[in-house]
């Protein structure tokens, strides 16, 4: 606290000042009343009485013009209800009052920060000015269509909502007093104890907002004097009962099990097609899968059978190869070594005049095996002399074996003979002497087709041949 | 209610620009200065009062 007359420092408790004497009984007085109206104040801005708190801290300003702390508030209180330079004013001169450590600062940066919110606040202020202008001489509606764009730019205008409110009660139209109720009751809001926000609404209290109970006017009754002592409820003042244990109820069990069966339901509902559908999905996804690879291993099994044929092709190949190279004639059987071995024991049964046997040898021989000329032409060479006497030796043997004469004396066998004459033939083709006995033997074993088949065969293509007469004869006995 | 005497209540806003006068016209006069001058001429007064005779009984 600063003295009044020296504007020394003086502690709150001093009753005078050190510096100049001053008496300070006073003066903390005045500034212990402007507190409690700061005080007053601040209490009615906690519960939005705007108006009663402007009021306080007027009145606190009005002791003591240094009290920041109530000029700052009264600034805040002048920007809620829209009074912008009002606010400004406030703060500007509790800035001059108080240079340091004052929030004032802050508000007024708040303020000034925003420019294009600043240009807004002054727009509504002279719009509402024209408008108040306007409705003052008579233009009504054009007041009425700007205080809607001034509302509407700053809705806590509260002066602006109240010229509106009274503009539309004076048309006397009902839509425009609902619109008037509805202002007041907007602004109401802001400061809830506004004279002339509440002196309006209850000009308007015929009009009923949507929402809105009636207001019951109910004559105020004098409470009754209680003639007697107040009515005791019979049971009020009974005996205390031991305590009794309660019987076991069985109604949270049912509550409990219906709880289960609505939870259950709701699964059923709910939950489990949601599992159908994922089982589903996951069967899906999985026979996907296994189709891809029944597809893979399908293309791999017909791969691997390509390969296999390829490499049994090639096998096969290879075999031939060897088999030319190891020299096996795949028709006889015979292998190169054993065609040269054949020949040169032919050869030599053949310069030992054992016809028969080198014939037999020769037989062994694969004549394509042979693979140089000289070679085929010593197997012609052989053949031509040993296969006729071979043929004409196994004829001879095959007819003793039809006769029973010879090595088969006694021994009459058509089956043996005829396996010797085919073999005469096979040394011989020409040997009409081997066919006709083959007839004979197929005649003897009654074949006579097959003994036709010979007599005919020496008949037909051995014409000049010394059979021919017998085969005929043959032939006359079978009935041809 | 009276609707003119209503809106002749209502006053022009002070716009931006008007700030600077109001701040200017502010009355700043508090308790506290009327103590003040009211010390300052209390004061005053004794300075200039004549010291009148007090006759002892």
């Amino acid at each position: 606290m600063n003295c009044p007359r020296c504007n020394a420092k003086v502690t709150f408790v001093k009753d005078r000042c050190d510096n100049c004497g001053q008496s300070m009984v006073q003066y903390r007085r005045i500034i212990s009343t402007s507190n409690i109206y700061y005080n007053k104040g601040l209490e009615q801005a906690k519960v939005r009485d705007l108006s009663g708190s402007i009021r306080s801290l007027r009145q606190s300003l009005e002791f003591n013009k240094l009290n920041t702390n109530a000029r700052n508030l009264l600034g805040l209180i002048y920007f809620e209800v829209g009074e912008i330079v009002s606010a400004l004013s406030e703060w500007v001169i509790s800035k001059h009052f108080q240079a340091e450590n004052n929030d004032a600062d802050m508000y007024i940066r708040s303020v000034q920060s925003n420019p294009n919110k600043l240009e807004m606040y002054n727009q509504t202020i002279r719009k509402y000015n024209s408008a108040l202008y306007s409705a003052q001489h008579g233009d009504g509606d054009m007041a009425i269509i700007q205080l809607k764009k001034v509302v509407g730019l700053n809705p806590k205008f509260v002066r602006a909502s109240q010229l509106l409110a009274l503009l539309y009660m004076m048309t006397g139209k009902r839509d425009n007093k609902v619109r008037a109720k509805r202002l007041l009751m907007n602004v109401s809001k802001i400061d809830v104890t506004n004279t002339t926000t509440i002196a309006y609404l209850r000009e308007l209290s015929d009009i009923q907002l949507k929402g809105e109970t009636p207001h019951k006017v109910s004559e105020a009754k004098e409470p009754e004097v209680r003639k007697t002592l107040p009515r005791v409820e019979a049971d009020a003042y009974k005996t205390i009962t031991p305590y009794k244990e309660e019987k076991p109820s069985i109604m949270p069990f049912i509550n409990i099990i219906v709880g289960v069966v609505i939870g259950l339901a709701l699964m059923g509902f709910l939950g489990i097609p949601q599992i159908k559908a994922n089982i589903k999905n996951q069967e899906n996804t999985e026979f996907k899968k296994y189709s891809e690879q029944k597809a893979a291993n399908d293309s791999d099994v017909s791969t691997l059978r390509n390969e296999n044929q390829k490499l049994t092709e090639e096998l096969e190949k290879l075999k031939k190869e060897n088999e030319e190279l190891s020299g096996v004639d795949s028709e006889s059987g015979t292998t190169l070594q054993e065609s040269y071995e054949n020949l040169l024991a032919a050869m030599q049964y053949s310069m030992n005049n054992d016809k028969v046997t080198a014939a037999k040898r020769l037989v062994k021989v694969s004549e394509d095996a042979l693979s140089s000329d000289k070679a085929k032409q010593i197997y012609q060479q052989i053949k031509e002399d040993t296969f006729e006497a071979a043929s004409d030796s196994y004829f001879v043997d095959g007819r003793d074996a039809y006769n029973g004469e010879g090595k088969y004396v006694g021994q009459k066998d058509y089956d043996k003979a005829i396996k010797l004459l085919e073999k005469a033939l096979q040394y011989n083709e020409d040997n009409t002497d081997a066919m006709y006995f083959l007839g004979r033997c197929y005649q003897q074993k009654s074949d006579t087709e097959k003994a036709k088949e010979y007599y005919n065969k020496i008949i037909n293509d051995y014409a000049s041949s010394s059979r021919v007469g017998e085969a005929r004869s043959r032939l006359r006995e079978l009935g041809e | 209610m009276d609707f003119e005497a209503e809106l002749a209540k209502f006053q022009p806003s002070l716009d931006i620009e008007q700030a600077e006068d109001a701040i200017y016209g502010n009355n700043t006069t508090d308790v506290t200065d009327l103590l003040q001058s009211i010390l300052s001429g209390a004061k005053e007064t004794n300075k200039n009062s004549p010291v009148e005779w007090v006759e002892e009984s």
